[in-house]
This record gives C-alpha cells, structure tokens and sequence, in this order.
C-alpha cells in the first residue's frame, strides 16, 4: 500500500476543511473565516459567563462560593455536552462516507480502514476545538476556585480535572449520537437508513436543546451532564468517589465501544451501497403541493417560487436541519416559559399571571409567539444558504419579470411555508383548551404579529430563496445573533404581558391592537418601498464589503425602459450594479 | 438577427474574447468552434446575458440585448456547456419551474411538459430526481427547458454531450427544423462532422479571436479544402497532433 500514513494525513486534512459544507459558500468567501467565526462565537459565550458570573467569587463568603461553584460547573458540564452534541449533530452527514468519497477513493489504492481512521480524526479534531473554544476563559479560571486543598499539586490536580472532565463529557454525546446512525445503519436496509438517518438528526436535535433548556427537578441523577459533574469532582479531588462518576465513566465507555464497532461495520457496509443505490428513490407523483399552489396562488411566478422554496426545504437535509435549529430553539424557550406550567409554579409573581393550562396564561401566550417569531426567522435565516449554487443560472436567465414580483413572491412564500402553518397549529391549541373569546383575541394578534415578522425579516433581501452564495464574515453574526435574540425575546415578553392585562378590557386591548397594527403598517410600507424600487435588482452573489466604494460613474446609471432615471442627488442615483460571476 | 459588434471579454487575468464580430441570421443555423479555451462559452454567456461584456455591443433585431433585457429573456432559450440543474427536483419540477418562472400559464405549460417528456423518453422518469438522472437525461432536461417557451433565439453549448446515437440524430434533425421554421440558432460543439451536415455558416474563434467567418461552402473553396475538419486544423490548430500523442505516451511510460 503506497505510504498509507501520508494518504492518512491527506485525507484527513481534506475531511477537516468538509466538516463545513463547501459548496454553499460565495466565491468571495473564507472556509477559515467561517470556522474562526463559530469558535469566537463559543469562546465569547466563555467569556461572557466568566464575566457574568465570576465577580460573585471575589465577594461571596466560602459558603456561598462552593454552592455557586457546584451550581455553575454543572451548567458549564451541561452546556459544554449540549454544544457537543449539537456540533455531532451538524456533522451528522459527514462522518459516514458520501457518494462522492465512494466513487474517488473506491478507484484509488486506498483502504477502507484509512478512510475510517482519517474520518474519525477529523471528527475529533473538530470536536477537540469546540469544547476547548467554549471552555478558552473558563478553563483557566474555574479550576483554580474553591481548591480541596492548598499547593502547586492540588491546583493543576484541578485543572487536569476540569479538561479531562469536559473531554470526556463532549467525546461521550459525541459517541453517542454516532454510536445512534452507527447502530441504524447496522440495522436497517441502505435506502431506510437514509430516510431514517435524517428523522433520527432532527430528533436528537430537539432532544439535545430539550435537555439543556428543561432541566426537570427530580431527573437530575439522570442526566447525563450530572455525571460528568461528578467525574469533575472525582478528578479534581474535590469529592473522592464521587457515586456519579462511575455512571459517567460507564456511560463513555459504552458510548465510544459502540460507536466504534458500529462504525468501523458500516465503513465496509455502506461503500459497497453507496455505489449500488440511488441516493434518493423514485417516489410517486405528489398532487398536494401543486394543486394547492395552484388554489392559492394565481401567477406562475408565485407558484415557481413557492414550489422550489417548499421543495427543497422539504428535501435538502441541510436546510431542513437550519430549520429545526431555529425551530428547537424557538420550542424549547418556548418550554423554558411553560416550566411552571408543567412542574408548578416557582415564586409568588408566578401566581398572578395564571397558572392553569386551560385558562388564560402568560407562558401559553408567549409560547405561540415565540413560535411564530423564530419559525420567520429561521426560515429567512435559511432563505440565505444556496442549493446547488451553480444551478442558479436558470433563475438569471428566465428572469422576465421586474424584482418586484420576485420579492413578493418570496414574501408569499414566507407567509404560505410559516406563518400560516404555525398559524394554523396554534389557532387549533388555543380553541381546543381556551375559552373562545380569548383564544381569538391571541390569534388576532398573531396575525399582526406574522405580518410584522414577515415584513421585518424580508426588507433589504434582494435575493430569489437558495439562489445566492453566501458569504461568511460578512457581519458580526455572533454579536449580532446575541443581541436581535435577546431584544426579540424582551420585546415578546413585554407585549405578552401587556396583552395578557388588556385581554379582559375589550377597549385596552383594541387600544393595543392598534397600535401594534400601526408597527405592522410601518413594516409593510418600509418593505414597499424597497421591493416596489425600480432601480432595486436580485442579488446572485454576495459579495465582500469594499474597502472604497467606486462610484462607477463612467457608467451612466441605466433602469428599465420608459422608467426616467433619478436624479444624482436621489438615494439611488448610482445603481449598484449586478455582477455576474459564472466562469 | 443577432450580431455582435467588436464583443471583446476582459478577466482579471486574461482577456477570453478580443473583438469579436458576426451575424447570426434567421433560418441558418450557425455554428461556434473552437478549441478548449478559445472562449466560445464566454462569448455565449455575454449572448445570454449572464455576463456583460467589456467593450462592443449585442444585438437582437436591431436592438441592444441590455436595453430590455426581460423581453430578450422571454425571446431566449439556452443550453449551457455543463448540465448544472437542482438536482432534488424531479425532472418535470424543474421543467414546470422553468416554465411557471417565464410565466407560462399552467395548463398549457403542463401539457407541453408532458409532450416533451414523453418525446424526449423521460416520461418513464418524470418522479425521479434529477440527481438519478444520467448526463444524457440532464442533457435532455436542459434541452427541453430551452425550448419550452418557443423562443426565437436558440444558443446551444455542446448540446449533444452525452447524448446516445438516437437522440443524437433526433437532436440534430431538430437543430435543422428550429432553423427552418425562422428562429436564430447558434450552436457551439466539439463534433464537426455534425456541425457541417446541421450547419450552413460557422464561426471559427482561436485564442478569442475570430480567424473565419462565412460559409462552409465559401470556406471549403477558399481553403481548397475538403471538409470541415480540415479548415479547423489550418485555422485553430497550432500544435503537431500525432507528435503531441507520441509525447504523452512518452512521459506515461517513462
């Protein structure tokens, strides 16, 4: 076999930079900058908590410094498992060979056992550089508070315990979900486990952020991250023999004893399918998408952009995962809000904004909200991330109508594929258990709501959904992710609560309305405007941030025909123009 | 009518097209050559509209291609060099797509797709994804995507690859009645034989530049040569062939 370690390193670099999917990126953009990107994303987390939490150590007393200590090392633990198992998640698709590594190394001198070692590294390596970004401040502060014991020994003791702890704690859930695809792909006929596989992402998905948002009282022996907790203490000589960190080290064990030999069984298994079946099989004619779009939409222009949008959020798993991403994180605040209603109320202000699921409450009122709000928004979100980039020339080329009629396409879409559905969802929840009259008050706020959401999300998007490259580092995404997040969740929960006190005043409440209608008139005329431009164009390509804008003023600014140009001191007097990049 | 007036195509780093001038006229078709490299892709996309050109002008009975550039569109039917389609479509989503983004009203659109699936042997395979498909079935996909408006100006980038015999001389028997029946066809391929039996003008491009612009006739009697092949090897063709091969054979043994 010729130089099986340097095809080893070769295919292990190659399956590094493909933990991140390639093909969406823009031309313009940086597979590096992407990856720094997520790790500042972890790491500003670490520092953030450090900030948050660390200056109570300086003033608290020895007592009170250990429980907050205990308290924040296990959600530390919690979290560190949670961003594991979501980054096991995300790389769901690549760890078992594709199609493509099939049909290029199945020709080449290459073993099935390289591949697998080279796969598995790259796997590590990754998942190396997550917990250690999401643990970089962190780690180097919470190891050294509330030492057993005084000295040198006790305190690197401690140190080696918080990382040990944290790696086995992130390689467990890691081993865990592969040991999950491992075993079905053992168990299930090739074309099943692909159907299967992607259910099975989606709902380790959802039980991952369940986990670490609803922590139920009472399960904590249970969960997993108390384990790992224990094994922290364990290790760093805080509490010898801790009675959990036996369970963790079962636990670890069995996990990566599993994932290995299920895996190392698929590798031979699934190279030998791969090449002998289709990816996606044949299916029947389905009428309901179709005769649907044909109902509700009259133009064909509406219906093409619908078609496609439903398509491939329906059929590309990496859309569809973006999309439960937003949607588990939507549910699971949404649970967060709905604790006191599943385990009782925690404190007395509680109380007063009823409790009980069948009546009229502030955790039911926020939950359908939120729904709707994060639904919106992940679909726009995902609305960014291309299909098959170099396909899009077909949208370029049978563009014969103004973007106007795109843009509202898109926005018919958006309302057709989320608003509705959640809609829909929430209407039936809210008749089933509430009485009548407060139950369509909340829908009708909903509906301002959708189209205030609708409207927001969709203005200064220039782009046909899937249709343009997307390019990383273009914003501050983290900064920015943060800070919308939180405003949206404030700003939700202020307008529950005023909603949940004017419900019973049918003249508050109409007051209310109004006013959030104005909002929801504001967003739509603001979304006119930049649709409704003719100078406005559809964006293909996103490109970089020039350092100096050209004005690009030897071209003279050109519109359609028989619209008269504006005037150089307009807003728009100089067209950005569109660039064209296929070669 | 369409004809190109001193088209040249400036990259970073190259320039793909220097200067290039013809006329494509209704009821002929012509045919685009050249070697790899030559820039016949980059001059169909400037044609296309996908790319602009960096100095000269386009036109289309009369006017400038960017002047109203969704009319020309809606006058435009094209089939590029590589078979790039989304590939979690079903064949006839993709046509249905191609067809409702012109604007074509559903019925009619529907039953022209069920026509073309159906001549073109894809009917059986209309529920499959394009990612099953073979390149001749992509192929056919782009072709009928091209055609399903009816356009007037047909641009075809290596249309017969991976094409099997049949459909090959099906396709090639249509490139003469699409001329026949008044549109602008201009074809560009690698396979000259079928070039000269389907085409009455060629245009010859060599390192972007136009080195023959006429008819194959005209051409054979200037030259003095026999066919096609041969007026391509005197215009395009620079390096000793037999001599290139025996080189390659040389460093694959050494």
């Amino acid at each position: 076999m010729p130089g099986e370690r340097r095809q080893f390193r070769l295919l292990y670099r190659d399956f590094l930079r493909r933990i991140v999917d390639l093909d969406v990126l823009s031309s313009h953009g940086d597979i590096q900058k992407l990856l720094v990107q997520f790790a500042s994303m972890l790491a500003a987390f670490s520092l953030t908590f450090l900030f948050v939490f660390g200056p109570r150590y300086v003033t608290g007393t020895a007592a009170h410094t250990r429980g907050a200590f205990r308290a924040d090392l296990e959600f530390l633990v919690a979290t560190t498992m949670a961003v594991a198992g979501l980054f096991s998640v995300l790389a769901w698709n690549t760890v078992l060979p594709d199609r493509r590594d099939c049909l290029i190394l199945g020709v080449l001198p290459v073993r099935t056992r390289t591949v697998f070692l080279a796969k598995a590294a790259a796997v590590a390596s990754a998942l190396g550089v997550a917990v250690a970004a999401l643990n970089i401040f962190t780690g180097f502060t919470y190891p050294f508070i509330a030492l057993p014991r005084e000295g040198l020994m006790a305190a690197l003791q401690s140190f080696a315990g918080y990382w040990l702890a944290m790696a086995a704690a992130g390689l467990c859930v890691c081993c865990g979900m592969l040991a999950l695809q491992g075993l079905a792909a053992q168990l299930l006929p090739y074309r099943y486990f692909r159907r299967v596989s992607s259910f099975l992402q989606l709902a380790a998905f959802f039980a991952i952020l369940a986990a670490w948002f609803l922590r139920p009282p009472g399960a904590v022996p249970w969960l997993p991250s108390s384990w790992f907790f224990g094994l922290e203490q364990q290790l760093s000589g805080r509490a010898p023999f801790h009675p959990l960190a036996v369970r963790a080290l079962r636990a670890l064990l069995g996990a990566v004893a599993v994932a290995a030999i299920t895996f190392a069984l698929a590798y031979g298994r699934s190279i030998r399918k791969i090449v002998e079946q289709p990816d996606i099989a044949p299916t029947g004619r389905r009428r309901g998408w179709p005769r649907l779009s044909r109902t509700v939409l009259q133009r064909p222009i509406d219906r093409a952009i619908f078609l496609f949008t439903a398509r491939t959020v329906a059929r590309s798993r990496q859309h569809r995962l973006f999309l439960a991403a937003y949607a588990g994180i939507g549910l699971a605040v949404a649970f967060a809000y709905a604790r006191d209603l599943l385990y009782g109320p925690s404190d007395l202000y509680a109380t007063q904004l009823g409790l009980q699921w069948n009546q009229l409450n502030v955790p039911l009122l926020m939950g359908g909200l939120v729904l709707l709000c994060f639904a919106v928004v992940g679909t726009r979100a995902i609305f960014s991330l291309p299909v098959d980039l170099r396909a899009n020339w077909v949208f370029r080329l049978t563009a014969v109508h103004a973007p106007a009629a795109y843009f509202s396409a898109v926005r018919k879409a958006l309302f057709a594929l989320t608003a509705l559905p959640v809609w829909l969802a929430c209407a039936a929840g809210y008749f089933l258990i509430w009485p009548v009259r407060p139950a369509a008050q909340h829908m009708l706020l909903l509906s301002i709501a959708a189209v205030l959401f609708v409207h927001v999300s969709l203005t200064q998007f220039r782009k046909i959904p899937f249709a343009c490259s997307y390019l990383p580092g273009k914003s501050n995404m983290h900064v920015r992710l943060a800070i919308y997040g939180g405003l949206l969740i404030f700003a939700a929960n202020i307008c529950v609560q005023i909603e949940y006190f004017t419900m019973p005043y049918p003249w508050r409440f109409a007051i209310f309305c109004f006013v959030l209608s104005l909002a929801a008139a504001w967003a739509w005329r603001r979304w006119s405007q930049f649709a409704m431009s003719p100078y406005n164009w559809i964006q293909f390509e996103e490109l970089p941030q020039a350092d100096i804008e050209a004005l690009d003023l030897h071209n003279p600014p050109s519109g359609p025909p028989g619209v008269p140009l504006p005037p150089l001191e307009a807003e728009v007097s100089i067209r950005p123009r569109p660039i064209y990049t296929l070669e | 009518m369409l004809e190109l007036r001193n088209v040249t195509k400036r990259f970073p780093t190259t320039t793909a097209v220097k200067d290039v001038s013809f006329v494509a006229r209704r009821g002929e078709v012509t045919g685009y050559l050249g070697p790899n490299g030559s820039g016949k892709s980059t001059t169909l996309k400037m044609i296309t509209g996908l790319m602009e050109p960096s100095e000269g002008e386009i036109l289309f009975d009369g006017e400038r291609i960017e002047r109203d550039p969704m009319a020309y569109r809606q006058r435009l039917g094209y089939v590029p060099e590589e078979p790039l389609l989304y590939p979690h479509l079903t064949g006839a989503e993709y046509l249905e797509m191609a067809g409702q983004l012109r604007g074509m009203p559903a019925r009619a659109l529907a039953d022209k797709i069920d026509g073309f699936l159906r001549v073109l042997s894809l009917y059986e395979d209309r529920y499959v994804p394009i990612s099953s498909y073979s390149k001749g079935m992509r192929q056919k996909v782009l072709l009928a995507a091209a055609l399903l408006h009816n356009p007037d100006l047909i641009l075809l980038d290596e249309p017969f690859s991976g094409l099997d015999v049949s459909s090959a001389l099906v396709l090639r028997e249509l490139i003469r009645e699409l001329s026949v029946r008044g549109k602008v066809v201009v074809f560009s391929s690698h396979e000259l034989e079928t070039v000269e039996r389907v085409s009455s003008h060629v245009v010859i491009l060599h390192k972007g530049r136009v080195v023959a612009n006429d008819s194959i006739d005209n051409l054979r009697t200037l030259m003095s040569l026999p066919n096609l092949e041969g007026i391509f090897a005197q215009l395009a063709i620079e390096q000793d062939t037999g001599g290139m091969a025996r080189q390659f054979l040389e460093w694959m043994e050494a």
